[in-house]
């Protein structure tokens, strides 16, 4: 098609697009998909485009009111769902959706249950879902998204048609990078850096001077490290980490809005847990993702020292900071890079472990600075 | 918008388009009523995007508009609220000032362009219903709508109309509740399952009107009531083919005193606690009908009525609580039991020439 569609909102997923849109046009959409693909492959994007697709009346034009609702999340005859327990789905949410699947669509012809994080079913949850999944109404479209297939429960799993998204390719991702934020090609390799490559939280990153600050933080304390002694180290890693965390502060404040709105508007006697779980999710990724973004500032900063040491300068990511890096590069071997980020890993993998992030940061910190000033 | 309308008025209109909102946190605008002026009257609309309700009432518009206020807010000031007129304005952006004689409230509003719009449906025919007899059969036939959300279908009621005859039935598969009358002045046909919380809220509004009419669309269907219009989506699938479940003939059939009958039931259901089942005897030859219960380690209870039986001898047990909510929806003084067998499902049925089924399953005697 060369008038613009809904499929033209994927990127680099030109087999999903073309498997789906096929599906669509041919009438035969499986009662239920399984999308697995890392974080920012555009599997909700796709989800999206397929609701379009099968609504709207010219098949996915992306600009008619149909389409208009469906992108916006307005249409009553798509459902998406994210996990309301702490770190699962909870069985009244998928009672809510059983019920809903048993009645006619409001305004489409299907309706469409779009699943995020398919992996956070638990036991109760899954099994109460199952029978509703397997053998759902004929209008009725289930999409679950995954990160990975083997994290989904095998029950679910088996009863939906797997489709397998591609991690978005660099070259691609920076395109649309730059052509969506009018950020300078640098700016956008070094947002993806930070972002773990993931598009979407690439170009919120553009968007918020807060986050682009700590990155800029971040990379100053790298630089200045092999200079710094014990205590300038702690006092630097507290300095990164409180800034990582001011974007949480401002999310903190817009919930408190709408927390006492929400109580205005449903009396004081209305229960706003779920409400308020879905807040504290909320802050727990926002916090995690401040983290996660230094540490993915610092590892793509050493991976940068070490592909200048390796003599491939035009694959540096932070492209701003290449002086600097060069400097580390000319005396580093690519050994003493590959120890410093194992070191990174490390505080990841301690992280996800409920160390403190502190904690974990500070003693990533000294093993770096001991790999910068022994390069060898 | 600034409009006036009698208290009254509007704590009617309130009250009913209330029966839609919907307390889901996550679509706060759900939890508003709609409110926009229209010729000369105020049009107030609400959903929980399964049932939307539609209704107008009087109004004295100064300045045309639109905007939704918190629902449950709104019709608790209206209730607390003297007998006057209430004005409602929302000259200024985000809130509304609703007064009332020396009272004043001031209530932020959403922003209606946010509101679900009200769904348009095209029907082919409306059928009109008397609804003093429509209520009536929804209530009689709603008890035995299933609550449980495993098969969807049986949370519905079966509405028929046809050749001046209009059926409901409903049953949860323990128990069967079907209800015939004739209707004078009914022309068109329909066949529609309908959610049992739908017709039951259109049942209670519809009473002070005189009329009700139903349409039906792919989607949903449609109520209209004195100035009100309710919408209810449908529900997925078919009914089961109830005709083949209820029994052509009986072995024994007994015709009791309903209000006596009652009475026993109540009484010697005290003893069938934890879903102990209540035997119901039949003596044919000394003309009594036995009920009795008996819970392990509590005791027991038993009670004779006189009856005037036909047939055989039989013994047979019911879940208690279904046994009474089949009396009690049952008409007339007296009401018949039809037993087949142990293992057949009994009926109770209206002795006069109303069709009136109320199909249970035995339980199994121990």
């Amino acid at each position: 098609m060369e008038r613009s569609c809904v499929w033209d909102d994927l990127i680099a997923q030109k087999r999903v697009a073309d498997f789906l849109k096929q599906a669509a046009t041919t009438g035969t959409v499986s009662h239920a998909y399984l999308f697995v693909g890392p974080t920012g492959a555009g599997k909700k994007t796709a989800a999206r485009a397929l609701a379009c697709a099968l609504f709207c009346d010219d098949g996915g034009c992306g600009v008619c009111s149909i389409c208009r609702r469906v992108r916006n999340g307005l249409h009553p005859d798509v459902h998406i769902l994210q996990p309301a327990g702490a770190a699962t789905y909870m069985v009244e949410q998928i009672r809510e959706v059983i019920h809903d699947v048993s009645l006619r669509p409001v305004q489409a012809t299907h309706k469409i249950y779009i699943i995020e994080e398919a992996d956070r079913f638990n036991a109760e949850s899954a099994n109460a879902f199952l029978k509703t999944l397997e053998e759902p109404p004929d209008d009725v479209l289930i999409v679950l998204l995954s990160r990975t297939f083997d994290a989904v429960i095998p029950t679910i799993a088996s009863r939906c048609q797997v489709v397998r998204f591609r991690p978005v390719p660099e070259s691609a991702a920076l395109g649309v990078l730059v052509q969506r934020s009018g950020a300078t090609l640098n700016e956008a390799k070094a947002a993806l850096a930070a972002s773990d490559g993931v598009v979407s939280r690439a170009l919120d990153f553009l968007a918020s001077p807060v986050r682009r600050q700590t990155r800029n933080a971040t990379v100053e304390l790298l630089k200045r490290l092999p200079l710094m002694d014990g205590h300038d180290v702690l006092l630097g890693a507290r300095q990164v980490l409180s800034e990582a965390k001011a974007p949480v502060e401002l999310l903190k404040t817009a919930q408190a809005g709408e927390l006492a709105e929400r109580k205005e508007l449903l009396g004081k006697k209305q229960s706003t847990k779920p409400l308020e779980e879905r807040h504290k999710r909320e802050l727990t990724a926002r916090e995690r993702e401040g983290v996660t973004e230094v540490l993915s500032v610092t590892e793509s900063w050493l991976r940068d020292c070490l592909v200048m040491s390796g003599w491939a300068p035009e694959l540096v990511a932070n492209a701003d900071d290449a002086d600097a890096i060069a400097e580390v590069a000319a005396v580093m071997t690519p050994r003493a890079a590959v120890r410093a980020l194992e070191s990174v890993t490390r505080a990841r993998s301690r992280i996800s472990y409920n160390v403190s992030p502190q904690l974990a940061v500070e003693a990533m910190l000294f093993d770096i600075q001991e790999v910068l000033r022994c390069p060898r | 918008m600034k409009v006036s309308v009698a208290r009254g008025e509007l704590l009617e209109a309130l009250s009913a388009v209330s029966k839609g909102l919907s307390t889901r946190t996550t679509l706060p605008i759900l939890s508003g009523i709609h409110i926009s002026t229209r010729d000369g009257s105020l049009v107030l609309q609400s959903t929980d995007l399964e049932i939307s309700i539609k209704t107008k009432t009087k109004a004295r518009i100064e300045d045309a508009g639109q905007t939704v206020l918190p629902g449950k807010l709104l019709t608790d000031i209206v209730r607390s609220l003297p007998e006057a007129a209430v004005t409602i304005d929302t000259s200024s952006t985000g809130s509304a000032i609703v007064t009332c004689g020396q009272s004043s409230f001031t209530v932020k509003t959403l922003s209606p362009e946010d509101f679900p719009k009200f769904p348009v449906i095209s029907t082919d025919e409306m059928i009109s219903l008397p609804s003093s007899s429509f209520s009536k059969i929804v209530h009689q036939v709603s008890k035995a709508v299933s609550r449980d959300e495993t098969r969807p279908i049986l949370t519905g009621i079966l509405v028929v109309i046809e050749e001046g005859m209009l059926r409901m039935v409903a049953t949860d598969s323990y128990r069967l509740c079907l209800r015939e009358t004739t209707i004078e002045g009914v022309a068109g046909s329909l066949e529609v399952v309908i959610p049992g919380r739908g017709i039951e809220d259109v049942a209670r509004l519809a009473a002070s009107s005189e009329q009700v009419s139903l349409g039906v669309s792919d989607n949903q269907v449609i109520f209209q009531f004195g100035e009100t219009v309710f919408i209810s989506r449908r529900i997925e699938g078919s009914f089961p083919n109830y005709r083949q479940l209820i029994p052509k003939d009986h072995q024994t059939r007994v015709v009791i005193d309903r209000a006596e009958f009652s009475e026993a039931v109540k009484r010697v259901s005290l003893l069938a606690q934890h879903n102990a089942p209540l035997r119901v005897a039949v003596n044919t030859a000394d003309h009594i009908l036995t009920l009795t219960a008996q819970t392990q380690d509590v005791g027991e209870a038993k009670e004779d009525i006189e009856i005037s039986p036909v047939g055989e001898d039989v013994e047979i047990a019911f879940n208690h609580t279904y046994l009474m909510d089949g009396i009690s929806v049952a008409e007339g003084e007296k009401i018949a039991i039809e037993i087949v067998s142990p293992l057949k499902p009994g009926i109770l049925k209206s002795v006069d020439n109303s069709e009136f089924i109320y199909l249970l399953m035995p339980v199994r005697l121990g």
